[in-house]
């Protein structure tokens, strides 16, 4: 039985660590784990919900606005604040932005490599033009 | 070798250096310094980063030649690191409270101003207010949102990092954080004014019990004034006074 590691998992937002035990070439079990400590929840202590808000938005760069919501509707929740349907509307469509942004982000930056092969793809382009 | 960093957390350690920093964030420049790798290191303080900055520190530094001499180097190799300023070849850093003219024209002409909001904007170098987000579409302050500060770097002291400079972002009223103690600027003007009225009495009574306020000063027996008209005199103290006095 063999264990395989793969660390870090690369082309994901943060960091993966993932752990397999291989028989006979098959995988019988693995692990999954993100190693990365960053201690946002210790840095948002003792700080405004409005600061966290946008702290909280450099978690991520591929969904920064989502984290920003979440951290504004537990504020909320914590306050007991209602929002007017207005405001409810304009995050929704904030949050749709972002959802574009997102996966032409993730896609372009982190998964198209998966897809395309650019050398390959330049080798190509030069054979046909011989 | 010259290091190009781009993100701000690799200036400084950004939001993962500040307080409390459980997670011993570092910037690039501080962790070769521990290390003792002596690199100069270009510091780009952008917690996200426009392509025309990237570019104007590339062009800065490929085809001016004046990498070291740049505003936003900081070389670990020379200890007096240049301030910021505003490079003649490229101008990547510039003073956003002048450029809400260019930024937000309606507004300026409005008078509106998000400083007492807690703007950093005045204080913060950044290209945001010139080259704008989203193809020169907008930037934070002229959606009327108060900029946060996110581009603060300080190249004399490389672990400032943003958050730690200026939360809360919604206030001109900051913290001061001295290690792991929150205080506020009001509650040190207070301590301060509580210690010396503090003293002022301990002395008050120290004085008191060392007998050194016991029948007040010297009391002269005339008047000077009186000694000099006496036909105006209003006459002696009484004398109980002069009893007191010596």
């Amino acid at each position: 039985m063999a264990r395989s590691v793969i660390d870090p998992v690369t082309r994901i937002e943060g960091h993966l660590r993932v752990e397999m035990e291989v028989e006979n070439g098959v995988v019988s079990d693995a692990w999954v784990s993100g190693g990365c400590f960053r201690g946002m929840e210790l840095v948002v202590k003792d700080r405004t919900p409005e600061d966290a808000a946008h702290i909280v938005q450099r978690i991520c760069g591929v969904c920064p606005v989502s984290h920003s919501h979440a951290a504004t509707i537990a504020a909320e929740k914590a306050y007991g604040i209602t929002i007017s349907n207005n405001a409810r509307i304009i995050r929704n469509l904030i949050e749709g932005a972002q959802f574009l942004h997102s996966h032409i982000l993730w896609f372009y930056t982190l998964a198209a490599l998966d897809y395309v092969n650019p050398p390959e793809r330049s080798e190509g382009k030069r054979r046909q033009r011989l | 070798m010259q290091l190009l960093l781009l993100v701000l957390c690799a200036v400084n350690g950004g939001w993962m250096g500040a307080n409390p920093n459980s997670a011993g964030a570092l910037g690039v420049q501080q962790y070769l310094k521990k290390q003792g790798i002596d690199t100069p290191v270009i510091n780009i303080p952008a917690a996200l980063l426009t392509p025309e900055w990237l570019e104007a520190v590339l062009v800065d530094a490929i085809l001016v030649g004046k990498l070291l001499s740049s505003p936003l180097t900081t070389s670990p190799r020379s200890s007096s690191t240049k301030p910021f300023t505003i490079t003649a070849s490229v101008v990547v850093t510039s003073r956003m409270a002048n450029l809400f003219t260019h930024s937000a024209p309606k507004e300026e002409a409005k008078g509106y101003c998000l400083y007492p909001m807690g703007c950093r904007g005045p204080q913060t170098k950044a290209n945001c207010g010139v080259v704008r987000w989203n193809h020169r579409r907008s930037w934070c302050v002229a959606s009327g949102g108060p900029c946060i500060g996110c581009c603060t770097a300080n190249p004399n002291d490389p672990g400032e990092n943003w958050v730690e400079t200026n939360t809360p972002f919604r206030a001109r009223f900051r913290d001061l954080r001295i290690g792991g103690l929150v205080v506020q600027p009001e509650a040190i003007a207070w301590t301060l004014t509580g210690v010396v009225a503090a003293a002022l009495v301990i002395h008050g009574f120290g004085m008191k019990k060392m007998g050194r306020t016991d029948g007040g000063a010297d009391f002269e027996p005339i008047r000077e004034w009186d000694k000099k008209h006496p036909s105006e005199s209003i006459g002696q103290y009484d004398e109980e006074v002069l009893k007191g006095g010596k």
